[in-house]
């Protein structure tokens, strides 16, 4: 059976639309596990067995149509839906809030001060192990916040919104022009705008009147509106739309008429006293409502009024253009409490109180600023003596309620975000997306709603290591994800494969060798170039170890002598040809060289040559420079033991080839050139500035190079100012060298073309 | 670059040294990495024949050429035919030295290797033929 999203009609297995209102019943394409807070409402008539015995049976009928329609209309003006109907029982979830009969601690807890309840016999429940504290409902104080705030806490910080005081010159300037003004302070939920508005409205001589936006509900478009009205009075004899915002008389109106007959209601007003108009929540505004206040900011002529809304950040993104282009708005950001001001707060809540040592800053920590989550927990350990800092469940419902307003994407990188850690890298979720993709737009909207701040990277972005981490961590809770330590591999392996080209060996090898132990799937893949960068380094028991280990993943089973040099061509070029049907042009460029390496070992330097060539022009085409690099080093050993005459040799040349770093086979090189052509005083000084070249290894002189490697590992690379100034050129060298390819292969064809003219 | 270094120490006659850094080699050397292998047969040929052990030493030289003959490194295949024409003189036999030495000439001349071309014509033509 499908229950339709939208109006929650139970409808025949295999239906695509919704019988009842034609809304499709296929699953979102996003559809996602995520944890959601939600109330569950089950409810049945009281005697109904009894009742069905007494009534006629069509009676009986019409009367259940008459309560599960009444009931859906109930569950709906509450933002909830019918999941289905059970006999005379009705079964509802909503996205928040809770009513009911009989509440649960937490519920109770975040409706404290709205209701009466009285305490009941713990219930033994299944699947719960312990008998569970309830509550019995008895009343319900209408419009009464669910949770009042204590805004008669000291305030605390504040120092630029207070000193200059900029609600206090916006309202001198109302009264002194006599104009209307809008003022929105904009913050997260619990950071202080109603309290710092209480402060404000303290000792003013204005009439104030308060509006408040809801999230859900029907009729909740006017709904601060007829607050405001209300507080305001109305005059008995107006038969106009004023009135009929207020459901007392009956009268067709458009948004317009209303928002001018409110306008006018308002200066009439504020033509008696200056008048203060506050607007709480008003991100949660409908548009008609939200341009109902424009309209009044716009065009109010003559009247002190001062708009004061208050909204969470959210606000912006459903009206980008708020307050936008009026020389008569102010909006103001409340940032959260720093760390002294937090303290400063919690020592005013404590009021002299001592709280188990550490204790209060844990509390800091956690509250990251935010007073009402200080005065929550504060609130929270008073009341059960606990000592570790534990989220009330006001602030669980605040924040999961948060969460469910963000756009699927928004909350993806958020939990995405959250694997990492507290702190977490943009680089880390852009690589956790599948296929990778950047996710600066969701950051960016993520910090807008404060529900993210920007830091300073702790270490270089996109090396994996914060992946590594939070796969571990995850490993050790026994969520091992694979996806997660696939992605931190190839992060590493990336890292691995730049501190390679930047000539620290041994930071490569780690880093390899990370990769390989966190994804045993990717380990063979990685193993033989951990086994040459280990080589490198001069850490020859490790190479033996990691080959042997290659091999016997390769063959099956351990002691296996190594595969010939021949069986590894055949098996690369294997490789390299279902590698070229895939397009998969960074391996391939990779299996080139391998099989090119092996024909040199081999004996073969002329087809290594020409394999080394084509792997390295595909290297330059992917980027890959470490591996163009590589090639160019084993090309030089083609060409000096080869048939390449030393004649030939010498118009080899290694211009672009020294920008890749290696510049001590370009000297080599040279040096056999000059040796084979008995010239031994030039040998031996190209030898000895190679060999003095090799000791500059570590100089990251492939600054071109490096450069490029960095952008395509999406890193942007740390230049200074003077660098910078210089960067173009080396960007453009790096492109002409991808352009032009090596000049060793410029060089070499039109030679090959002059032997086989005879000259 | 072990094998580089026994090659030289046998072309100063410190032969044991040789031989000692060719164990060493021996033990790290990959079987079919044709290089190493092919240097290490033709001075330890060298070493056998000055020691008199004459028809090890030309076994050894000649299985170093086969090897060599199997690639396309010229120089290599050339050191390879010089190793087997210094085992074969000292063995008597002028005649297959020369025509070791003839071969050589042709791959360094095809090479353009000014040093070895020169020195093997060198050697040719102190070479009696028969």
């Amino acid at each position: 059976m499908a229950v339709c999203a939208v109006c929650g009609s139970e409808n025949r297995v295999g239906a695509r639309f919704c019988d009842a209102c034609g809304s499709s019943l296929a699953a979102p394409a996003d559809a996602r596990e995520q944890r959601k807070t939600v109330t569950v409402l089950f409810c049945d008539v009281v005697g109904s067995t009894a009742l069905g015995e007494a009534a006629d049976p069509e009676a009986l009928r019409a009367l259940l149509a008459r309560y599960f329609e009444r009931m859906r209309a109930i569950v709906a003006r509450h933002g909830g839906t019918v999941e289905k109907f059970v006999g005379d029982a009705v079964m509802a979830a909503a996205g928040g809030g809770a009513r009911g009969d009989l509440l649960g601690a937490e519920t109770r807890a975040l409706a404290r001060d709205a209701i009466v309840v009285e305490a009941v016999e713990p219930l033994e429940l299944r699947g719960k192990a312990q008998p569970v504290v309830a509550f019995r409902l008895v009343t319900v104080e209408r419009d009464a916040p669910g949770l009042a705030r204590h805004l008669d806490a000291p305030i605390v910080g504040r120092v630029h919104e207070r000193r200059p005081r900029l609600l206090e010159r916006a309202f001198a300037n109302v009264v002194r022009r006599r104009t209307c003004s809008l003022f929105t302070l904009l913050g997260a939920a619990g950071v202080g705008k109603s309290r710092l508005v209480r402060e404000f409205q303290r000792g003013l001589d204005a009439r104030i009147v308060r509006g408040r936006c809801l999230s859900y509900g029907e009729g909740i478009t006017y709904w601060p509106v007829v607050e405001i009205l209300k507080q305001l009075g109305v005059d008995p004899i107006d038969r106009g739309p004023v009135t009929a915002v207020l459901g007392e008389y009956d009268l067709p109106t458009t948004p317009e008429q209303i928002a001018l007959a409110v306008r006018r209601r308002l200066e009439a007003a504020a033509a008696e006293r200056p008048l203060v108009v506050v607007f709480d929540d008003v991100h949660w505004g409908e548009p008609t409502f939200l341009d109902l206040i424009e309209h009044v900011a716009d065009l109010s002529r003559d009247a002190p009024i001062l708009l004061l809304c208050l909204a969470r950040p959210e606000l912006l993104d459903r009206r980008p253009g708020w307050g936008g282009g009026k020389l008569n708005a102010t909006t103001v950001l409340l940032e959260p409490l720093d760390a002294v001001e937090t303290e400063t707060l919690i020592e005013r809540l404590l009021d002299g109180e001592q709280l188990e040592p550490g204790l209060a800053e844990r509390i800091r920590l956690a509250a990251e600023g935010n007073p009402l989550f200080v005065e929550e927990m504060l609130a929270m350990v008073r009341e059960s003596g606990e000592r570790e800092v534990v989220v009330p469940p006001t602030i669980k419902a605040l924040l999961a309620a948060r969460l469910d307003q963000l756009e699927p994407s928004e909350r993806w990188v958020l939990e995405r975000g959250s694997i990492e850690g507290q702190l977490f890298h943009s680089a880390s979720v852009a690589a956790l997306a599948t296929p990778p993709a950047p996710a600066e737009r969701q950051l960016a909207a993520l910090v807008r709603k404060e529900l993210v701040r920007p830091d300073r990277p702790q270490l270089p972005a996109g090396d994996g290591y914060h992946l590594e981490q939070a796969y571990r961590y995850r490993a050790e809770l026994g969520q091992a994800d694979p996806v997660l330590a696939e992605r931190a591999a190839e992060l590493l392996a990336a890292s691995g494969r730049t501190a390679r080209f930047r000539g620290d060996l041994r930071a490569a090898a780690a880093l390899l060798g990370r990769a390989a132990d966190l994804h045993p799937s990717r380990r063979l893949a990685l193993l033989p170039d951990l086994g040459d960068l280990l080589f490198e380094s001069g850490e020859i028991a490790q190479v033996t170890a990691v080959l042997d280990e290659a091999i016997a993943m390769v063959a099956g089973h351990a002691g296996e002598q190594t595969a010939s040099g021949e069986a590894v061509i055949e098996l690369a070029e294997q490789a390299a040809a279902v590698l070229e049907r895939l397009g998969e042009r960074v391996l391939l460029a990779r299996v080139l060289a391998i099989a090119a390496r092996n024909c040199f070992f081999v004996g073969h330097a002329q087809r290594s040559l020409e394999e080394l060539r084509e792997a390295c022009e595909l290297a330059f085409e992917v980027g890959d420079l470490y591996v163009a690099r590589d090639c160019v080093l084993w090309m030089v050993g083609a060409i000096v033991y080869g048939p390449t005459p030393v004649g030939e040799m010498s118009r080899f040349a290694f211009p672009e080839a020294l920008r890749l770093g290696v510049e001590p086979w370009g000297q080599f090189h040279e040096g056999f050139v000059h040796a084979g052509s008995g010239r031994f005083a030039e040998a031996r000084e190209r030898f000895h500035r190679g060999t003095a070249a090799r000791g500059r290894a570590r100089d990251p002189r492939p600054r071109g190079g490096l450069l490029d490697v960095r952008r395509r590992d999406g890193v942007e690379p740390r230049r200074s100012p003077r660098r910078r100034a210089r960067a173009p050129d080396r960007v453009r060298s790096a492109r002409r060298a991808r352009r032009d390819r090596l000049p060793l292969d410029d060089g070499h064809a039109p030679r090959r073309d002059a032997r086989a003219a005879g000259t | 670059m072990g094998t580089l270094l026994g090659e030289t120490l046998v072309l100063q006659g410190r032969d044991d040294e040789a031989e000692d850094v060719l164990a060493i080699v021996d033990e790290v050397v990959l079987r079919d990495d044709v290089d190493p292998q092919v240097r290490m047969r033709s001075v330890r040929a060298r070493i056998l024949a000055r020691r008199g052990e004459l028809d090890a030493a030309e076994r050894l030289a000649r299985d170093a050429v086969a090897l060599a003959a199997r690639t396309d490194y010229l120089v290599l295949h050339g050191n390879a035919l010089l190793a087997l024409a210094d085992v074969l003189r000292r063995a008597g036999a002028e005649d297959g030295a020369a025509a070791a030495l003839r071969e050589a000439l042709a791959l360094f001349e095809r090479k353009e290797h000014v040093p070895l071309t020169e020195r093997t014509r060198a050697l040719l033509a102190a070479t009696p033929v028969g």
